[in-house]
């Protein structure tokens, strides 16, 4: 099957400018060759810890941030080098949920105008039948009609993020990238908001990006996983596997991170020491080499490529067979 | 004894007034203040029991009294009606002279911070370049060029003050444009016209209003000064500062002519502090 989305060395540089000429004196690398490809229909999830990329990949597909290099391909499209105009009406197929609800919704537009404004701008609908879309919309996302005419500050942190999500089908995508959708609500919500994931992936068709910085949330939603660290791919491969036979030691060391392990999973408690090091200076060869319980003195000549273990797995560590 | 006071009163059935008192008592006081004084400008043409211009050379530099409540000026003029009509030009010049920068400053303090890049390099050096002079150098400067009159005021008092309105407005810019809301925007196409007037400048206004309410006291004051200079109204317009430059040979002979259009400054100036701060902490509440 090809891919729906093919990202193939994705770079992005933030230039870190200084002295009274204001020139670039560095760069924080936070996306170093990223390549990977979503397949239509399937959600892939990006994992790592905060500071690894994770958003900075996911704005750059749509364009939110430039990229420094690097190319996007979607349904045949090369859309880093799409015109202005052009992108804008690509912009329909591609969107975006956000991590902070309370960030997320202008404080001054009514949920009506949120979901009503992105109808008009693609030109969704006629302008009659444009309420009952956004009703639908609404009830779609577990929301009652009648919040159409509230601000958001009258919205609870799950319900924003219910109306974030109905803005971003208004327009019925073909991708979306879901940035750490649950990370800002309360566990009790998180769970609901994810199985709402889950069932709109089924009734809109959706392909998804979806980012979490820890291996619990993804496992339930994801087809695959890509995991990330400090601007590169670690590791990719499908759910079941990652879980099962995680390869690399970084994804060890996230799996035995998470809470409550599945009976008769069996693995070494890895505990990662220290901080993820800054992406302006990233370390020579393997970025994760500093913090590898098994590093070895090659980690640090040469940056591992990713190599294919097994069906669907690729993993980028030298010590892989 | 004050215990039980203040005890009796959170509970009484008026604490709620009480309380409202208690924490906005300068936005109460100010807006009164000034809601009195410009209802008497507006109204000055029935309040003044004078021509604020007519000349009576038969009743010259009579002190306060029942026909003249705030005496004559050297030409027999009323006082009394000339602070009432010159209430009005003052405020008006000072809602203007605030109006014109505030709209000038923000509309490119906006573009610069939205756009970037070299668009936000030439506004923020012409920013620069403008805010490098003192605020009443530049004024005075400009109306040398212009030469004196309201509209060179007017001209001059905008020049000199929106710098500091579009510094404001770019440096909130730069944080709402990063906002998630306002990226969901790009993400969604919206035009930069949508994206600028209903996502962003909506919400970065609030700085800029409570900034105004202050500058609008710093502009009154100028313009009484200008017009005291002579670089400002003219007389024989009735105007705070050229009533007071008039009045001021009188200093010794005639305390009024002077004395009482300052108060109506001082008391203006008041008015708009206590209001400014109080619409501050109201909006600083609120957001
Ligand atoms: N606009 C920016 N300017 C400079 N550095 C940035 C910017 N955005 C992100 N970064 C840096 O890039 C790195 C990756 O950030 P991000 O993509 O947000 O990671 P994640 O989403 O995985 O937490 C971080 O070190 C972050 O500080
Ligand atoms: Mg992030």
């Amino acid at each position: 099957m090809t891919a729906l989305l093919q990202v193939k060395d994705l770079k992005k540089y933030f230039p870190i400018r200084g002295g009274i000429l204001n020139r670039v004196v560095n760069n924080v690398q936070a996306v170093n060759d990223v390549s990977f490809g979503v397949r239509e229909g399937e959600v892939v999830g990006l994992v790592g810890e905060s500071g690894s990329g994770k958003t900075t990949v996911g704005r750059t597909l749509l364009r939110l941030e430039e990229a420094t290099s690097g190319t996007v391909t979607f349904d045949g499209t090369d859309i880093l080098t799409l015109p202005k105009e052009d992108m804008r009406k690509f912009r329909k197929r591609m969107q975006i949920i956000f991590q902070d609800p309370y960030a997320s919704l202008n404080p001054r537009e009514k949920i009506r105008t949120v979901i009503g404004h992105a109808l008009t701008q693609h030109q969704i609908g006629t302008p009659e039948d444009r309420e009952d879309r956004i009703v639908r919309l609404l009830e779609q996302v577990g929301l009652s009609a009648d919040y159409m005419d509230r601000f958001p500050h009258e919205f609870s942190g799950g319900q924003r993020q219910r109306i974030g999500i109905a803005r971003a089908l208004a327009v019925d995508p073909d991708f979306v990238v879901a940035d750490e959708p649950v990370s800002a609500l309360d566990v009790s919500i998180q769970a609901q908001v994810i199985n709402l994931l889950d069932d709109l992936r089924g009734q809109f068709n959706l392909t998804m990006l979806f980012i979490a910085h820890d291996l619990a949330v993804v496992e339930h939603i994801c087809d695959r996983v890509i995991v990330m660290y400090l601007g590169r791919i670690m590791e990719i491969a499908p759910a079941g596997t990652l879980y099962s036979a995680p390869n690399h030691p970084y994804t060890q060391a996230l799996l035995s991170a998470v809470p409550i392990p599945k009976p008769g999973r069996k693995l070494a408690r890895v505990v990662l020491k220290g901080d993820i090091p800054s992406p302006i200076n990233p370390p020579s060869g393997c970025v994760f080499r500093t913090r590898c319980p098994l590093a070895v003195a090659d980690c640090a000549a040469v940056v591992p490529v990713l190599k294919q273990i097994g069906s669907d797995h690729f993993s980028a560590c030298i010590l892989t067979a | 004894m004050t215990e039980a006071v203040a005890l009796s009163l959170s509970n009484g059935p008026d604490s709620r007034k009480a309380a409202v008192w208690r924490k906005h008592t300068g936005l109460i006081v100010g807006a009164t203040l000034l809601g009195v004084i410009l209802l008497s400008s507006l109204f000055a043409g029935f309040i003044s029991p004078h021509d604020p211009l007519q000349h009576d050379l038969r009743n010259t530099l009579q002190p306060p009294r029942w026909a003249h409540p705030f005496g004559t000026d050297n030409f027999g003029r009323d006082i009394f009606s000339r602070v009432l009509h010159a209430a009005k030009l003052d405020l008006m010049i000072g809602f203007l002279c605030v109006l014109f920068p505030w709209m000038l400053g923000t509309a490119l303090g906006a573009i610069a911070g939205y756009f970037g890049g070299a668009v936000d390099t030439v506004i923020m050096r012409v920013v620069d370049t403008f805010s490098a002079f003192p605020f009443l150098v530049m004024v005075i400067g400009i109306i040398a060029i212009l030469g004196p009159g309201l509209m060179s005021m007017y001209i001059a008092l905008t020049l000199a003050g929106w710098s500091m309105y579009a510094r404001l407005v770019r440096a909130e810019v730069l944080v709402v444009k990063k906002a998630e809301y306002v990226l969901a925007a790009r993400a969604l196409g919206y035009l930069h016209g949508r994206i600028m007037f209903r996502h962003i400048l909506p919400n970065v206004i609030t700085p800029t209003i409570i900034f105004a309410m202050t500058d609008i006291v710093l502009v009154i004051l100028s313009t009484t000064s200008l017009s005291f200079l002579g670089l400002g109204v003219q007389p024989p317009m009735a105007e705070w500062g050229i009533m007071i430059s008039e009045g001021k040979g009188f200093i010794l002979t005639a305390w009024w002519m002077v004395t009482l259009p300052g108060l109506a400054i001082v008391l203006v100036g008041l008015a708009l502090s206590l209001l400014g701060d109080g619409i501050a902490k109201l909006l600083r509440e609120r957001a």
